[in-house]
């Protein structure tokens, strides 16, 4: 235990001298701010129609029931804003009659929005009556996958910024230093994983308050990090094992990176049928169990489940690894 | 020229050598399989909606059955619409009904909607039923197109833009990053600081070189994906600028650090806020001024507009991308000129 | 003609120097060695010299042109030696050699014939992470002659190498003064700097503390030593006395007299004696 404290104290250290540790942690938690601050706009996010001062203002305040609306002075102000990129159709009076513009880009769903809104609003009566029923806390799809982009990419950084210092070890030759002591191979990656743990704990808990606030239950967040720990070690161990330098060690975090990542995002857009590709794999339970607790376990199912098939499947992984790694963590010998 | 040429042929040797290389040119083959393969041509991103249509006449139900919606969708009762809700939060569930004075709609939803949201989600099951009910469609208005409406893009194809915009042309953000801590680590600039070499020579070698790989990467990645009758010149001169364009911003941000640990949470940030624009790109109504300022923005729209052509005129991209490959160049030369041509006090 | 004039450097800003008042001149064709222990400021010296370094306080002239005023031209007709190899790891031998070529406007030699001239031509095609501490260290010298350079900056040169391969080196730097280069020559070792250079000049703690030729320096402050080994407590000591202090005199004669003496021996002084007699330090401290 001393061994492992020592070695721990001593990243501390390191990390500090380097200003890593503020880099480290603030980056992903400016990244939660930003996303916290411009989610709710882009889930607000309706129809843009630019309109001509020409069309008068009934028209005017009746299409600001349906759309936000952006008055130019002229035609040719109108036909040069739903040119820009976004879709943005335009509304003009040509002749006395009402116009509706479309760049002929836009996705189908804004024409169809477009041509819904105008039918509405110069249609002389309303059909329906309407009412709207909230039945709980907001929770887009576009909400879930940057939400828990986050959260996934705050326990990945751990694992690499401990893979970092076994790579500067290996690199500055330091590590041949530790293995002619009796702390072994063993203690040196618990030591590592501890490192990573603690760094990966600060930031996922540091951007849930961000993003999430006292919405969810941060007992069990503690408990998903703790779960995490075989895969954050297995992280670990593949970026410090596989790279002998900083600069292979980008190489192994983009492969990395897509993999952890990107996988578990894309199983959101997978029928149920096809879930079962993504069974083998620890980092989609573990995306399951963040799911439940950030979402809830109605999506999701039981996060105990979620949990059990995490530990299980990522004990396998850091095994593979384990031995994937050996002799390339420390000169042989190191027990 | 000849001091340009030695420091590319020197870069692109020790950049093939790289093992970043070796994952690009993986990376280069799953994406092609991915779009090829797994991203399906008509994959829908809007919302799901669920109807229960418990009128007496059932015409929502007819309608949306003529419109191809499948069975999953219409449900039978309030209860199963507030559960598949509850059970997908991201959908909308819509109830109808006709036991009073006039036709009433329920929404269902989670979170919060703005009121222009519901009205227009309204007003789009109000328009096909109309008919039903025979009031006036309100045709008091009409459609013109700017261009002639272009057939819609397959999903898989439109992926390629955002991947030539994100994988392709910020790799030299990326590699120019790595190659520099590369010679921080092997110390070879104080012997380049001995030579007549300086500062220029050594960021146009740096970004011709990434120009070059990223116009090969690019062209590969498109050519088996969206075909290869193009608009070469136009797609040449884009990939061309982006990439020395974002290969100079990559020293800049790279001058700044000692060592790749230090760049790399700082880099990955920057690379994320880079890509935004992808928001926009699958939901173009989120435009807000701030993500049309990031410089991915043009970028990916102009790239579309370039593999999917729908007669927009392309000239102020190339402006933006010159203008933009111009200043950063300009840019980079005082940060590396500064922080790396120099030692110390 | 090189000229040195009051040079100051402070790397901290706070006055602490690392070079204070140093003003020396180099002739052309001559090899000028300067001598101290790690952190004397040769390393300092040397890079404002050669630009590395901005210069804060004095001067630097070549030919009577100020460094501040050099163009990137000047580095054509320099060359630079460092003390830690600096080259691309992932780049041969012959590689670094050929694509530093390329950065110069004039006439380079042929990568080859330079690593044949340091016996590294069979690992040419070797990339320089392969490469041992000492063949790097003979790369980075062989690099900082592909210019033909009129004026050559070493920085311990010798350094990691064997004595063959060292006296190979130093065989090239004396070849390099009959071409008629100025050479400019910084290194802790007092037996390179003896054997190579017309001039050497101490440096400690930022300052000279003597500057002229090896046999001058000898002369003016060396002095007639014995070593003396002998037995005390079961253990061999080993004391140096210098013959012309008294007080050394009467202690070596004291031990002759009271101690079991097993080895006498006169030694004419070293730079390194005079070094330390000077200085109170040791050169490789």
């Amino acid at each position: 235990m001393k061994a492992i404290l020592n070695l721990l104290r001593q990243d501390l250290a390191t990390a500090l001298r380097d200003n890593i540790v503020l880099y480290m942690i603030v980056s992903p938690l400016l990244l939660a701010l930003l996303v916290r601050l411009f989610l709710p706009s882009v889930e607000a996010t309706g129809l843009t129609i630019a309109l001509s001062g020409q069309v008068g203002d009934d028209l005017t305040a009746a299409l600001e029931d349906y759309a936000v609306v952006e008055i130019f002075d002229t035609d040719e102000e109108v036909v040069a804003r739903v040119e820009q990129n976004d879709a943005v159709p335009g509304v003009i009076l040509e002749e006395g009659e009402v116009v509706l513009l479309f760049e002929g880009n836009e996705p189908e769903a804004i024409i169809e929005a477009g041509k819904a809104v105008l039918t509405a609003v110069t249609a002389p009566e309303r059909l329906f009556e309407y009412e709207a029923r909230s039945i709980g806390e907001s929770s887009s799809l576009f909400r879930e996958i940057l939400i828990l982009s986050l959260i996934m990419l705050a326990l990945l950084l751990g694992g690499v910024a401990s893979g970092f210092n076994i790579i500067d070890e290996k690199d500055t030759r330091a590590v041949s230093a530790l293995a002619v002591t009796p702390l072994g191979l063993h203690r040196y990656i618990i030591a590592r994983t501890l490192g990573a743990v603690i760094v990966a704990s600060l930031v996922t808990t540091g951007t849930a308050l961000i993003l999430s606030g006292t919405a969810i239950n941060y007992l069990l967040l503690t408990i998903a990090i703790a779960a995490s720990t075989l895969i954050i070690a297995a992280l670990t161990l593949t970026v410090g094992g596989f790279a002998n330098n900083q600069v292979s060690a980008i190489a192994v975090i983009k492969v990395l990176m897509p993999i952890y990542l990107a996988l578990p995002i894309v199983s959101l857009f997978v029928p149920e049928r096809w879930q079962l590709i993504f069974y083998p794999l620890p980092n989609y339970w573990q995306f399951q169990m963040l799911r439940s607790i950030f979402f809830g376990p109605q999506i999701t199912g039981s996060f105990w489940m979620a949990l059990l098939l995490t530990l299980l499947l990522s004990w396998a992984l850091l095994l593979i690894m384990l031995r994937m790694t050996r002799g390339r963590l420390m000169p042989a010998g190191g027990g | 020229m000849r001091r340009f040429l030695s420091l590319f042929m020197q870069d692109l040797v020790v950049v093939s050598r790289n093992a970043l290389m070796w994952v690009v040119v993986g990376a280069l083959v799953v994406i092609i399989m991915v779009v090829l393969f797994l991203i399906p041509a008509d994959y829908d991103l809007e919302d799901t909606y669920y109807f229960y249509d418990a009128s007496k006449t059932g015409y929502l139900e007819e309608e949306a059955r003529r419109d191809g919606l499948e069975d999953e969708f219409i449900l039978g009762s309030l209860e199963e619409i507030e559960e598949a809700v509850q059970a997908d939060p991201g959908s909308i569930g819509i109830y109808f009904s006709d036991s009073g004075e006039r036709p009433q709609i329920t929404i269902l939803h989670y979170g919060t909607i703005s009121d222009q949201n519901l009205n227009l989600i309204a007003a789009a099951l109000e328009e096909p039923l109309r008919p039903y009910y025979d009031l006036e469609t309100g045709d008091g208005y009409r459609v013109e197109y700017l261009r002639p409406f272009s057939a819609p893009v397959p999903q898989n194809q439109n992926a390629v833009p955002p991947l030539l915009a994100f994988e392709v042309i910020v790799l030299g953000f990326l590699m120019a990053a790595v190659l520099l801590f590369q010679e921080k680590a092997d110390g070879v600039n104080r012997a380049y600081r001995v030579t007549p070499g300086g500062t220029s020579p050594y960021i146009l070698a740096k970004g011709a070189v990434f120009s070059l790989i990223g116009l090969f990467y690019g062209l590969l990645m498109i050519m088996p994906t969206v075909g290869v009758s193009l608009n070469y010149p136009a797609l040449i001169l884009a990939l061309i600028l982006g990439c020395f364009f974002y290969t100079c911003l990559g020293l800049v941000v790279a001058a700044f650090f000692n060592n790749i640990s230090e760049w790399l949470f700082v880099g990955i940030a920057l690379l994320m806020v880079n890509m935004t624009p992808i928001i926009s790109y699958g939901w173009p109504s989120f435009s807000p001024a701030w993500i049309t300022y990031i410089p991915s923005y043009p970028i990916i729209f102009g790239l579309r507009e370039i593999l999917f052509p729908t007669g927009r005129d392309l000239t102020s991209l190339y402006i933006y991308l010159a203008a933009a490959a111009i200043l950063s160049y300009l840019l980079c030369h005082l940060v590396v000129h500064f922080k790396l041509m120099r030692e110390g006090r | 003609m090189i000229e040195v004039k009051n040079l100051y450097h402070d790397y901290t800003g706070k006055g602490k120097y690392a070079v204070m008042d140093v003003s020396f001149q180099i002739d052309e064709g001559e090899i000028f060695g300067f001598l101290g222990p790690s952190g004397a400021g040769k390393s300092t010296v040397q890079n404002i010299m050669t630009g590395l370094l901005k210069l804060q306080r004095g001067e630097v002239l070549y030919g009577g042109k100020k460094v501040s005023e050099i163009r990137r031209a000047f580095f054509n007709h320099i060359g630079v030696s460092f003390e830690h190899p600096n080259l691309y790891s992932k780049l041969s031998g012959l590689e670094n050699l050929r694509y530093y070529a390329g950065l110069f406007d004039v006439p380079t030699r042929p990568p080859l014939e330079l690593l044949e001239l340091v016996d590294l031509r069979e690992a040419a095609n070797r990339k320089v992470a392969a490469y041992s501490k000492g063949m790097k260290q003979r790369l980075v010298f062989t690099r900082a002659l592909i210019n033909n350079p009129g004026i050559l900056f070493l920085d311990e040169p010798t350094a990691s190498l064997d004595p063959v391969t060292a006296a190979k080196v130093k065989n090239i730097i004396l070849q390099k003064r009959s071409e008629g280069a100025t050479v400019f020559l910084t290194t802790h070792n007092m037996y390179t700097a003896e054997e190579i250079c017309d001039r050497v000049a101490f440096l400690d703690e930022g300052s000279i503390v003597a500057m002229d030729s090896p046999r001058a320096l000898k002369l003016k402050y060396g002095e007639q030593s014995v070593r003396v080994e002998y037995y005390e407590n079961g253990n061999v000591k080993s004391k140096l006395y210098f013959l012309a202090r008294e007080e050394d005199r009467r202690a070596l004669q004291e031990i002759i007299d009271s101690k079991e003496v097993q080895t006498l021996h006169s030694q004419e002084a070293s730079l390194e004696q005079i070094f330390i007699r000077l200085t109170g330090r040791e050169l490789s401290a």
